[in-house]
């Protein structure tokens, strides 16, 4: 069997990546992809878990498909939101949404 | 499957999810990246598969695949004046990013390393795991389960909502 | 056939390696299938044109070959020697991996379907899903050619064809519900062999349900938006020529087949039939070809929906009803 810690820091490395694109892309639907890669990371480090530590009663896998049912929920609501923002400012630089400040 | 494949299939895996997470991160046109989005998602269902999850893995292909690439992709098409426009961050933004990230990972990695997780069982994963999770879903976490389906139903409704164009009864 | 165990003596006794016997077994399974489909590939397309022919009081394809059976050879070659037409202003990479997207989703699909008892590739404990999601894997190459050809007609069409496509998936999915309360399992051949009587009669709103949704999947008038020729040229292929538009009919009667088996076995019983057990295949290929057959008198006879009634259709009528469905079922099987 590959050794667990593969996974976990596989799934590290993943999370990083998609850190990397949250923090430093300033168009709003990359941001998006990015949080995808980071969602995904941390469900196959749950799924691994799931499979190494408790296999019989595959509670990693329960919480990876709730992930998974949150992550389809917040792509629709944050695509809605993203087309409204683009249809008012003609742009979705996040940076350039700062309307609410002074 | 004897360990020597399955470690070759793992790195083999490993090296796609890391090179096209990071095509997605970098590349500039946004229908590329969603390309590779597409490709990273069907990789992590290839390691739900390869931890024998595969109604995990399949959901994976069904939901990410087949649902969020492709809203994703109508997204992108509906906004297509901003494909390939760059929009780049502050280079002092750009080098606190990879600091911060590489002390994260380094921080994670290097624990990891050091912890020995000694609750590692050697119980076989049951055969059935569908129907198993079926019951669960029933069971012990029939709450989450309600749960979810609301926030669902609630997204579903404001996503209309929202991107409704104004003005249309 | 070789049995398994046979086969594990022959590699030991060879030296060969298990992952390379593993490798040259799925590359044959592959093989196989590819040449069944390729010859349903060309029963179909000979099929569709005698049907459509003879629905409209035409002959259909009469000179090449007996009663012209080998039209399609003709069209193959047609389609080997025509110039490779490339847009100038298509995206390089996505339009020459689109059909390539579109014809592994189609031929993925396959994998897990039953042509007999045993006769299966891979007999996947999550099997009813598995036929579910890979095809889903399609839409994105339906986008991916809409988007790589930077043409007007064919974004058009691709928009219309995934929202089309997204939006039949999921009363198609909920139809089947029903059949995984009854047979309490996802695994295909189970699901034949649990049918006694079968399922069209236990799941009369499930069958219409998921046939309409197929219909609407299979992007075949009356749901032919993607490729209405009247109103854009072609849909997402308008751009496509010679064997890259040969990709694309290659996968569309592929998916067809696929679909027209996936309803046999849920809903007509699969490969029950009277008879010995040699004749199962036998039964399960008339079944398939009888719902192909249907499929193609829905095509030829009904005029096409607008896209605002094909919305309206799959998300205000067949939504409910595959709810419906799934209540009433658990209602009788709880009495």
């Amino acid at each position: 069997m590959i050794p667990l810690s593969y996974y976990l820091t596989l799934s590290a490395i993943l999370f990083g990546i998609g850190l990397i694109g949250v923090l430093l892309r300033k168009n709003a639907i990359a941001i998006l992809f990015s949080v995808e890669i980071m969602l995904n990371s941390a469900n196959l480090n749950l799924v691994a878990f799931s499979k190494y530590i408790t296999p019989s009663q595959a509670s990693g896998q329960m919480f990876a498909l709730f992930v998974m049912a949150i992550a389809a929920a917040e792509v629709a609501v944050g695509l809605a939101i993203i087309l409204m923002i683009y249809r008012n400012m003609q742009s979705i630089d996040l940076d350039k949404l700062n309307i609410f400040k002074w | 499957m004897d360990v020597s494949i399955s470690l070759v299939i793992f790195l083999a895996l490993a090296a796609m999810a890391i090179i096209s997470s990071l095509m997605v991160v970098v590349g500039r046109n946004l229908f590329n990246a969603a390309m590779f989005l597409g490709a990273y998602l069907l990789v992590i269902a290839g390691f739900y598969f390869l931890l024998s999850a595969e109604l995990v893995g399949i959901m994976q292909v069904f939901v990410y695949v087949g649902g969020v690439v492709v809203v994703l992709l109508f997204g992108i098409m509906l906004t297509s004046q901003m494909i390939n426009v760059r929009l780049v961050s502050a280079l002092q933004q750009r080098v606190l990013t990879l600091v911060v990230v590489a002390a994260l990972v380094g921080l994670l990695v290097s624990i990891f390393s050091k912890t020995s997780f000694y609750y590692i069982s050697s119980a076989e994963a049951p055969r059935d795991s569908i129907s198993l999770i079926g019951k669960l879903f029933m069971t012990d976490y029939v709450l989450p389960f309600e749960v979810i389906s609301v926030l669902l139903l609630a997204a579903l409704i404001g996503a209309v909502i929202i991107a409704r164009e104004e003005g249309r009864q | 056939m070789l049995s398994s165990a046979e086969l594990l003596n022959f590699a030991n006794s060879h030296g060969i390696p298990l992952w390379a016997m593993d490798a040259f077994i799925a590359a044959l399974i592959a093989l196989g299938l590819f040449a069944a489909m390729g010859l349903g590939f060309m029963v179909q397309v000979y099929m569709e044109r005698k049907v459509s022919a003879g629905l409209q009081l035409r002959y259909g394809p009469i000179y090449v070959g007996p009663k012209g059976s080998l039209q399609l050879v003709a069209d193959a070659l047609k389609f080997i020697t025509k110039e490779d037409v490339f847009p100038s202003s298509a995206e390089p990479w996505i339009f020459r991996l689109a059909p390539v997207v579109m014809f592994a989703a189609a031929f993925l699909g396959l994998l897990v379907l039953p042509f007999g008892p045993g006769l299966v590739a891979k007999d996947l404990n999550v099997g009813l899903i598995y036929v579910l999601a890979i095809p889903s894997i399609g839409v994105a190459g339906v986008i991916m050619a809409g988007f790589g050809s930077k043409n007007r007609y064919a974004i058009l069409g691709s928009l219309r064809a995934a929202a089309q496509m997204i939006s039949y998936e999921v009363p198609r999915s909920l139809s089947l519900i029903g059949i995984i309360m009854i047979a309490g399992t996802m695994r295909l051949s189970s699901i034949v062999d649990g049918q006694g009587i079968w399922y069209i009669f236990l799941q009369p709103l499930g069958f219409l349900v998921f046939f309409v949704a197929t219909m609407a999947e299979l992007n075949r008038t009356p749901f032919d938006l993607a490729e209405s020729e009247s109103e854009y040229v072609n849909g997402y292929h308008t751009e496509y020529s010679g064997m890259r538009f040969g990709f694309f009919f290659f996968a569309e009667y592929m998916s067809l087949f696929a679909a027209a088996l996936l309803t046999a076995v849920l809903f007509l019983g699969g490969w029950h039939g009277p008879g010995p057990v040699i004749l199962a295949p036998v039964w399960l290929l008339i079944k398939v070809f009888g719902v192909i057959y249907v499929l193609m008198w829905v095509r030829w006879t009904f005029p096409r929906f607008r896209i605002d009634q094909v919305m309206d259709l799959g998300w205000k009528v067949l939504l409910p009803m595959a709810l419906v469905n799934i209540l009433v079922t658990g209602i009788i099987m709880s009495v």
